[in-house]
């Protein structure tokens, strides 16, 4: 169990909140009784299948279908023409199901078909041809804001919609939105000071450019569907998103169907870290629109690793500057991010967070999205931040080692606390950097020496923090009390995380009963009060808020009727363990079941209460890792010692659930830092779409994460809750490659540090004549 | 995935019959951690699939009287890695099992298979060449024996005709003071695919610092399993030292011959065969050493 470094404050009274509960789904999880997007069928029910264009840039001349609907078992066709009017480019990914007069990467969606089995539709797909007019294709986004680069907009098309990109960090982060032009589709500055001067007043200067590879979620279970048009006109969803009422919008607005008429249930969810969201369900949507039929659409992993929305590869240059003291005096930092065929990419984010840790007097930031001939980018949770704290945090354990510093003393020095304003201009409210700092520095790893093993492998220590600003959406939780004095609380957000056992812990602290008098049930669209996406960390953090004003509200009602019965006055109602009385007199009580009771034979009929919540901003979440690793030098394999993920929660709700995205987040940063990335070959193809060659760390990759739960009290969520999800990934990818550089004492600027890779890096500084030198760059 | 016809014949020349004249149409299924990963995912089409998990005298693992190793074709990745006569026979047939995929996919894949997938990155292929095992080829012509050395002429490719079957592997008794080991460079620890694959086999001298003889095989860097055919010139009567290992190392990597692809450079490949082969000599000379 993690390590709790506990808060002053008294937390005692508490009996259900801030005590470590396993998932109460759990059981179910783990014995595969959970129905998933895939497990939902109907009778008469269709398959359906994609036809992905085999070019990376062309034009679409015309596409002919009659064959294939000739075909056997097949029923419809659908194409870009089924949304005429919503096709409009450049715009966001959302808008275009399928491509239209252009296709932008090699794998983007064509045509649907939908046949009565899955291979019948997949036979079928040959039989539809497609009349291309391949065009010239561009890759590298540096390559691609050359002046003589292929253009990958065509005609002015409309506004970028940025909705998506929104859901996962509530805090503007442009300072100045600067006109894009040629295949820069964004760019954006933040400066303060003078960074001129800020330069020349440091004593050292040090500086390097970072490049991070594409990657993928790698969520374990791939996008599925299932639509059904009900002949009265409804459209039925079974989907597996992080937000239903993202998809229900979605497909309200593509189909030009009232939105109430689109009844989206979100099943349980194989993850989603941000990477599943509305990019397959129009496509079954459409096909049963036409095929009045219901359709199933279910994406094999190629299909995921070639055409869904992975993290951007980004090049990042960073310089910093401080002074003999350690404090810091300067920071330059551009970002290149490559967003894929369309924009929506996290590049104001990423650039932004290059100066949300320390507290730089003088700075200066730019940042281009750049559209390339690849697969449009998404969110990864806490996206754009792995890459931003890579290259930042790796410059600043140069620069401590240049100044022959501590490296987390240093931080301290220059840590970003309350009342500092990030790049964009922003007050911070009462964050937890400096707090997570010392948790570090208080740790037992951290205060042992790193010891040279006999193998003569050398060994080295990193370290990292970052941050993540988070959501904090609007959501609303209805609570019922039942008959036997128990509660069901209705959501409408995604357990994507564990969430509906947090908020379960929240409604049982609220109503003062047991954890197992408390149901917490997930309906559809048409069922459920409003709940925003499962990302950007923010559902335990907003339906917290909403469930707890639910519980008040159900308290409210239930204190009337107890209040009537006792003959005391409403406001003197005391509750406790299923019991009501009033005050001074605990042992004449009425118990919540009689109060139910009463209630239904009531003219105000039975109790139910709805909640609202919204908390009244986001509060950045820190996390910070230390990581020890071995090299052996002649492969390049890399071997962690120790992994050590700390992070505050502001109040963990649920301790062990806290844990758990930790220890997930520690270990997705694992991935980026040695083995994970997509790889494109000339032609725009990836090269390894398969989990084989797409290398995900396995059980034997990854050492145990030792964590340590940090609670820093948030005033704006329920008892000081902060975000969790995100911002576990965040330091990793740095500390780890810190780590690297450390144990060969060379600079190191790419993740992932794969064994090829250190091989060659050394090799190079062996003929550069730097081998075990400083780390300088 | 698409359609496709299923056999699972009980007898041979009925397996036989239907490869044969259904040719380029038909694959044989020996495990399918290939083959049916490659239909689904990678949408290979293949009309009819006959098993063979139904066939006498493809099973398993025996000694016979002249102290050969015979493993039946459909002996899985887990039973030859755990089978006690394997380990004492060739230990780095054993090893080369282990590293067929995962458990699971050990429990269904089959050291036939692994040959007959004919990938030039295969480990469990590559020690039974360096054992100098034959195959037992069956067809409608009978049966014939052909050095696994000689089985497999490019990815994908072996030398046998249209509905021809291995059905057993013949590893030959090694000579005293005979160590052996197959180890391989990946990114990642379990579930990964050779990007440089050494299986060294080393028999001493009485004296046990004199190679007499060497075979050293490369996986994952050539277009079949070759032997590093100046690397085992280079031990062959020599002294074991260091530089003699090196020497070898140095030499194995000139004989590689390696291709840029997803998983690594040639170049990298080149530098890890140096190093692996340096490094599974130097166990398989320990080996032979404690060898009975």
């Amino acid at each position: 169990m993690a390590k709790v470094v506990e808060r002053p404050q008294e937390k005692t009274a508490l009996r259900v909140a801030n005590k470590p509960v396993s998932r109460i789904d759990g059981v179910e999880n783990v014995t595969g009784a959970t129905k998933f997007g895939a497990d939902f069928s109907l009778p008469g029910m269709l398959w359906g299948a994609i036809l992905r264009s085999p070019h990376a840039h062309a034009r679409i001349r015309n596409i002919e279908y009659a064959k294939a609907l000739e075909a056997p078992g097949v029923v419809t066709v659908a194409t870009a023409a089924d949304f005429a009017e919503d096709v409009v480019e450049p715009t966001s990914r959302p808008h275009n199901v399928f491509a239209g007069d252009f296709a932008l990467f090699l794998g983007e969606p064509v045509a649907a078909i939908a046949a009565v089995t899955k291979e019948d539709a997949e036979a079928a797909l040959e039989l539809i041809e497609v009349d291309y007019e391949p065009l010239p294709h561009v890759l590298d986004p540096e390559d691609a804001m050359k002046p003589d680069a292929p253009a990958i907009r065509h005609g002015d098309g409309g506004d970028i919609d940025r909705t998506e990109m929104s859901f996962h960090s509530s805090v503007a982060s442009s300072a100045e939105d600067l006109d894009e032009s040629g295949n820069v589709s964004s760019q954006v500055q933040f400066s303060r000071g003078d960074i001129e001067e800020g330069l020349a007043e440091a004593d050292v200067v040090k500086e390097g450019r970072f490049t991070a590879a594409m990657v993928h979620q790698t969520y374990l279970e791939p996008h599925a569907a299932l639509a059904h048009y009900t002949p009265s006109g409804d459209m039925k969803m079974w989907v597996t998103s992080q937000g239903q009422f993202y998809v229900r919008d979605t497909v309200a607005r593509l189909l030009k169907l009232p939105a109430h008429k689109v009844i989206v249930q979100g099943t349980a969810i194989g993850g989603g870290f941000g990477g599943k969201m509305t990019l397959l369900a129009p496509i079954p949507a459409i096909l049963s629109k036409k095929a009045r039929r219901p359709v199933k659409v279910v994406w094999s992993r190629s299909e995921e690793l070639v055409a869904a929305n992975p993290a951007p590869y980004s090049v990042i240059d960073v310089k910093i500057g401080a002074k003999r003291d350690g404090t810091l005096t300067a920071l330059q930092g551009r970002v290149i991010m490559d967003t894929g065929a369309y924009p929506g990419s996290p590049m104001s984010t990423a650039t932004m967070l290059l100066g949300s840790c320390y507290v730089f007097p003088n700075m200066e930031l730019e940042g281009f999205e750049v559209l390339t001939n690849k697969v449009s980018v998404g969110a990864y949770r806490a996206p754009g931040a792995p890459n931003s704290a890579h290259a930042v945090e790796n410059v600043m354990n140069w620069v401590a080692q240049a100044l022959g510093m501590d490296p987390v003393e240093f931080r301290l020095r220059n840590a970003i606390k309350e009342g500092d304003r990030w790049p964009n201009g922003q007050p911070l409210p009462d964050v937890g950097g400096v707090e997570v700092l010392e948790a570090i520095k208080n740790h037992q790893v951290w205060n042992t020496p790193l010891e040279q093993g006999s193998n003569g492998k050398p060994r080295g220590r990193g370290m990292a923090i970052g941050c993540w600003s988070g959501g904090a959406g609007g959501s609303a939780a209805t609570i019922k009390l039942e008959a036997d004095g128990s509660f069901s609380v209705l959501v409408g957000t995604i357990n994507l995380t564990g969430s509906t056992t947090s908020i379960a812990q929240v409604a049982a602290e609220e109503l003062r009963v047991p954890l197992e008098y408390v149901s917490v049930h997930q309906g559809d669209t048409n069922e459920a009060p409003y709940g925003p996406v499962a990302g950007g960390s923010q559902v335990t953090y907003t339906v917290s808020l909403s469930a707890a004003a639910a519980a008040h509200e159900v308290l409210r009602q239930m204190k009337g009727i107890a209040a009537q019965r006792l003959g005391a006055d409403v406001d003197d109602i005391e509750f406790d363990d299923g019991k009501m009385w009033a005050q001074g007199d605990p042992e004449r009580y009425v118990t919540y079941r009689r109060i139910s009771d009463e209630a239904v034979g009531s003219t105000n009929g039975p109790i139910i209460g709805t909640g609202h919540g919204k908390p009244a901003r986001g509060n950045p979440g820190f996390a910070g890792t230390i990581a020890d690793v071995e090299v052996d030098t002649e492969t390049g394999l890399v071997t962690i010692l120790n992994l050590v993920g700390v992070q505050d929660a502001g109040f963990a709700i649920n301790p062990l659930s806290v844990e758990g995205q930790i220890q997930g987040g520690t270990i997705q940063g694992v991935g980026y830092a040695l083995l994970e990335e997509i790889v494109y070959d000339e032609d725009g193809s990836v090269r390894n779409p398969g989990l084989l060659d797409y290398r995900l760390p396995t059980a034997a990759d990854v050492p145990n994460v030792d964590t340590v739960i940090v609670e820093k009290h948030n005033p704006y969520g329920w008892k000081g809750t902060r975000i969790v999800g995100e911002p576990s990934i965040v330091p990793p990818g740095a500390a780890i490659t810190s780590a690297i550089s450390d144990a060969l004492g060379i600079p190191l600027h790419n993740m992932p540090l794969t064994p090829e890779r250190i091989v060659m890096a050394l090799r190079d500084a062996r003929s550069n004549g730097r081998s075990n030198g400083e780390p300088t760059s | 995935m698409r359609r496709f016809d299923y056999a699972a014949p009980t007898q041979i020349f009925e397996a036989c019959a239907l490869l044969a004249d259904r040719g380029d149409d038909a694959r044989a299924l020996a495990g399918g951690t290939d083959l049916i990963v490659q239909m689904r995912e990678r949408g290979r089409k293949v009309p009819l699939i006959v098993s063979l998990r139904n066939l006498e005298g493809f099973k398993g693992i025996s000694q016979n009287a002249d102290g050969a190793l015979t493993i039946g074709a459909m002996a899985s990745g887990n039973e030859v890695h755990h089978s006690p006569l394997v380990q004492k026979h060739a230990y780095f047939i054993s090893e080369g099992a282990e590293l067929l995929g995962s458990i699971q996919i050990r429990n269904r894949g089959t050291l036939g298979g692994n040959v007959g997938n004919a990938a030039p990155s295969a480990d469990a292929a590559p020690p039974l060449v360096a054992a100098h095992a034959t195959a037992s080829i069956v067809g409608k012509q009978g049966t014939r024996e052909v050095p696994v050395g000689d089985l497999m002429v490019g990815p994908g490719q072996l030398a046998l005709e249209p509905g021809e079957l291995i059905q057993s592997f013949t590893v030959p008794a090694q000579p005293a003071h005979t160590g052996t080991r197959y180890v391989r460079h990946v990114p990642r620890r379990e579930m990964d695919i050779a990007v440089v694959g050494i299986a060294a086999l080393v028999s001493l001298e009485d004296d046990l610092a004199t190679i007499k003889e060497a075979s050293v095989v490369l996986s994952a860097v050539a277009p079949t399993w070759p032997h590093a055919t100046t690397a085992e010139q280079t031990l062959r009567g020599q002294q074991i030292s260091e530089k003699l290992l090196a020497d070898a190392g140095e030499a194995a990597a000139a004989d590689s011959r390696p291709i840029s692809d997803v998983r690594a450079s040639a170049e990298y490949r080149r530098m890890m065969v140096d190093v692996y082969t340096r490094r599974a000599l130097a166990t398989a000379i320990e080996r032979a050493k404690t060898a009975v």
